[in-house]
């Protein structure tokens, strides 16, 4: 269906006043059999994105492209979808939106209108037709995004990071649907993730990339058993394995790699962990300082609809605090109260700070300036503090790169190098992981420890919560439902747990991380 | 009451197209029929039509302004104009005629009508209707309108919380008037920025969904049925005649030097009857679809 050979891809960038050549595409071949759902994945800024808009003539990106592109689909049967849900809808209702497509290639009336209702139907997205694009939300509006295209009966859909700016459930939910086009009509899917974890258990192949080039491709379960066994030269390649995975092949590096909590919890069951014994935090129970301090808190965006109810709040000094919770709970409306950018109707609230700073879910409101070293640098700076966030987080090839001209994962680390270089004491963030790779996540999760400075943090990702956080905080309905140190809150959860605890639960219901496993199998050489 | 609350509103869901063609009769009357009594029945036509497609709250809401705005030119053209002959008393030395006063009421009631009419109007036809409309004579136009329709909300949206978030990170930035006009000239150029920035994106997006390589074919959003073409078709022969009417001068009101009398004689009262008859059309067939909804429900009511 898809063949590509030999592709190079290089671009001028210009930077203040000179023209430099990058090569984002090394020498890549890549094959993509009809009805397989194909995946591309690697750290940020490998080339994904950039192999995968070249495979439609319309998406192409501007530079010099050499090598072979076969596809057996005119243009017009491969639809793209992008990663950012909001500028995929340019009119005022979705129904213009849906139509957009259609109209564009003059089908006539009677088709578009077939095409319209079954597509509809098929999704059961009747209720937002009539809708303004900007009251949905980023599923229902990759959703659209999606269903437009899927008008033209396309044969080959690419999608680039599709479900990287959405929540897990909506994420979840995309990625069903997708589960469902392959399954049901066999559409050829080609997906770009650096975060594979939703996705993995439905793929047939994958191409892992690093700097332009690809490293291995083949089943899906192959490419990842390699990232494993042949990453010593690389260690952090490891990361990119979806957590699952990476457990079932530490556990049982022999057997068949695991895609799904299911055939974990199967590889398992007759394991013994015996040697894992529960982590004994030292609590210290001596009264710490207290920075934040809310009291029967209500909050309204309109009259008499209250995002935020009798909420009451208590963080004490040097916390790292994940508040958890669906969308429409009252998260972000939290941070924001507490930062002092809303006020509440009713309640309390005190924040004792010497500086703070914010991390907001929309990152291009955070930039001022026209360069990245404008942003970060400042008259009176910790330079050493400097000089090691340009290492750690890589930040020396952005330095002179327009903030806007970076990748959303690049963007995460500027702000986050920009919001710890002014030495914060409390710090804010909505969402920090959403497009970072697991590599970088584990990065910004050490320097943000490193900063010592009280953390409230809005996320989604599980993962990262279990991993980093000393108490988690269930918002729901706008209150907090429940509060409790981080292993514990995944301990007794259910349905809201890490993959691993979910498979694992039964066996040790300690094993909540990566690093659980790892412990529990003594030490990371074990095999 | 309003539209949003009604079950069945028959001119809701009729073709906009039909719509338009009872609109475009109703500013052929409002400005070629000068008889007061005529231009206050309009208005009462269309107060009518602002409470029941737009709600009373809303008229409510807006009809003092509309008085407001009404008295403003009924008073200045009583007072300022001194043309006509019968005066009718004098006011600092000014004569005031009984010509300029119904000239003022007159005047007064026009530009009533036309304001309280884009209460419905706007109730009846919403932007996708409007883009409807006009996508047939400007496809370029409406679509760039529709587009750049949605960005008013999301600029303000995005402005404040930009400014929000500035105010937090950057607290000593926002000391000083010069320091704050400066500031908000930053907010404005990252507000552009991030604006043209989606554009490109959206530029893109565009492009794959093969925008501007053929001759679009607009999607069929509305229905034609038969209920439109005679409603369109009555409404074009209501307006053609009343705009007959006008350039033959057959529709006629003298207010200067002597104002002709505003009581309806002969001729006058069957224009007035067949205006009224269009003019209320819309609220008649409404009143006719109530009814008879409400009939039937009795009916089931009974034999339940």
């Amino acid at each position: 269906m898809i063949s590509v050979s030999n592709l190079s891809f290089e671009y001028d960038n210009y930077i203040k006043g000179s023209i430099q050549v990058k090569k984002a595409l090394d020498k890549v071949n890549i094959e993509v059999k009809k009805g397989e759902i194909f995946l591309i994945m690697g750290p940020s800024g490998c080339g994904k994105t950039t192999l995968l808009r070249s495979l439609k003539e319309e998406s192409r990106p501007q530079g010099r492209l050499t090598g072979e592109i076969k596809i057996d689909a005119e243009s017009k049967k491969v639809a793209i979808v992008f990663s950012h849900p909001d500028t995929q809808l340019v009119t005022s209702t979705v129904l213009s939106d849906l139509a957009l497509p259609m109209e564009n290639l003059a089908l006539d009336n009677d088709i578009q209108k077939k095409r319209m209702s079954e597509t509809v139907s098929y999704f059961g997205i009747d209720d937002l037709l009539q809708r303004h694009p900007d009251t949905l939300s980023g599923g229902q509006k990759q959703l659209v995004a999606l269903s437009s295209q899927l008008m033209l009966y396309p044969d080959i859909l690419l999608l680039d990071e599709p479900i990287s700016q959405l929540d897990p459930i909506a994420a979840m939910e995309f990625t069903d649907v997708l589960r469902r086009l392959n399954e049901e009509l066999g559409i050829t899917l080609v997906i770009t993730e650096h975060k594979p974890d939703y996705l993995i258990s439905m793929v047939d192949k994958i191409a892992y990339m690093q700097d332009g080039q690809v490293i291995f491709q083949g089943p899906s379960r192959k490419v990842l058993r390699d990232l494993w066994e042949k990453s010593f030269e690389d260690e952090k390649r490891k990361d990119f394995i979806p957590v699952i995975s990476k457990a079932s092949l530490a556990i049982s590096p022999k057997s068949e790699v695991s895609i799904n909590p299911k055939e974990l919890k199967l590889l398992a069951q007759d394991m013994t962990m015996k040697d894992f014994l529960e982590k004994e935090k030292e609590e210290s129970r001596d009264k710490k300082e207290r920075v934040v301090a809310i009291k029967e808190l209500f909050f309204a965006y309109t009259k008499g609809n209250y995002a935020l109810r009798n909420l009451d709040l208590e963080v004490e000094k040097g916390e790292f605090l994940c508040l958890m919770g669906s969308n429409g709970s009252g998260k972000s409306t939290l941070l924001k109260v507490i930062s002092g950018m809303n006020k509440g109707q009713f309640g309390k609230v005190k924040a004792s700070y010497k500086k703070i700073q914010y991390m907001p879910q929309d990152l291009m409101a955070f930039f001022r300036q026209d360069t990245v070293e404008d942003e970060l640098y400042f008259e009176g700076m910790d330079e050493k503090l400097y000089e090691d966030f340009l290492t750690r987080l890589n930040l020396k090839d952005l330095l002179d790169k327009h903030p806007y001209d970076l990748s959303s994962g690049e963007q995460q680390k500027v702000v986050l190098a920009t919001m710890l270089l002014r030495k914060p004491d409390l710090i804010i963030l909505d969402e920090p992981t959403k497009s970072m790779d697991p590599f970088l996540k584990k990065i910004a999760a050490q320097v943000l420890l490193e900063s010592k400075a009280t953390i409230i943090c809005a996320t989604h990702d599980l993962e990262f919560a279990a991993d980093y956080a000393s108490r988690c905080i269930m918002l729901f309905n706008g209150e907090v439902a429940y509060s409790m140190n981080a292993r514990d809150f995944f301990k007794q959860n259910r349905y809201y747990t890490t993959s691993i605890n979910k498979a694992l639960r039964e066996l040790n219901d300690n094993l909540i991380t990566y690093g659980d496993i790892e412990e529990a199998l003594g030490g990371k050489n074990e095999g | 009451m309003g539209i949003h609350n009604r079950v069945v509103s028959l001119f809701n869901i009729l073709h906009p197209l039909s719509v338009l063609a009872y609109y475009i009769f109703f500013f052929c009357s409002v400005f070629i029929f000068q008889n007061p009594i005529f231009i206050i029945t309009i208005f009462i036509a269309s107060s009518l039509m602002a409470i029941f497609y737009s709600s009373l709250e809303n008229y409510l809401k807006n009809i003092p302004w509309l008085l407001l705005l009404g008295l403003i030119v009924f008073l200045s053209n009583m007072l300022f104009v001194r043309r006509g002959s019968t005066i009718l008393f004098y006011l600092f030395q000014n004569p005031v005629t009984k010509e300029a006063l119904i000239y003022g009421v007159f005047n007064m009631f026009m530009i009533m009508s036309l304001l309280s009419s884009f209460m419905s109007f706007n109730a009846l036809i919403n932007s996708s209707r409007f883009l409807f409309l006009f996508s047939r004579l400007l496809p370029k136009t409406s679509f760039v309108l529709d587009m750049s329709l949605r960005y008013m909300p999301l600029l303000n949206k995005r402005a404040s919380e930009l400014a929000g978030l500035q105010r937090i990170n950057n607290p000593s930035q926002t000391k000083g008037i010069k320091e704050k006009i400066k500031n908000s000239g930053n907010y404005l150029k990252t507000l552009t920025a991030w604006t043209l920035e989606e554009g490109m994106e959206g530029a893109l997006s565009l492009r794959v969904k093969n925008y501007g390589t053929t001759k679009a074919v607009p999607y069929n959003r509305y229905r034609y049925t038969k209920k439109d073409f005679i409603l369109i078709s009555v409404f074009a022969l209501a307006s053609l005649g009343v705009l007959i009417g006008g350039f033959t001068k057959t529709i006629d009101f003298t207010f200067y030097p002597k104002s002709q009398n505003i009581t309806l004689r002969g001729y006058d009262v069957w224009l007035y009857l067949a205006m009224c008859a269009f003019l209320f059309l819309p609220l008649l067939l409404e009143v006719l679809v109530i009814f008879k909804r409400k009939t039937i429900e009795r009916w089931h009511r009974k034999n339940d």
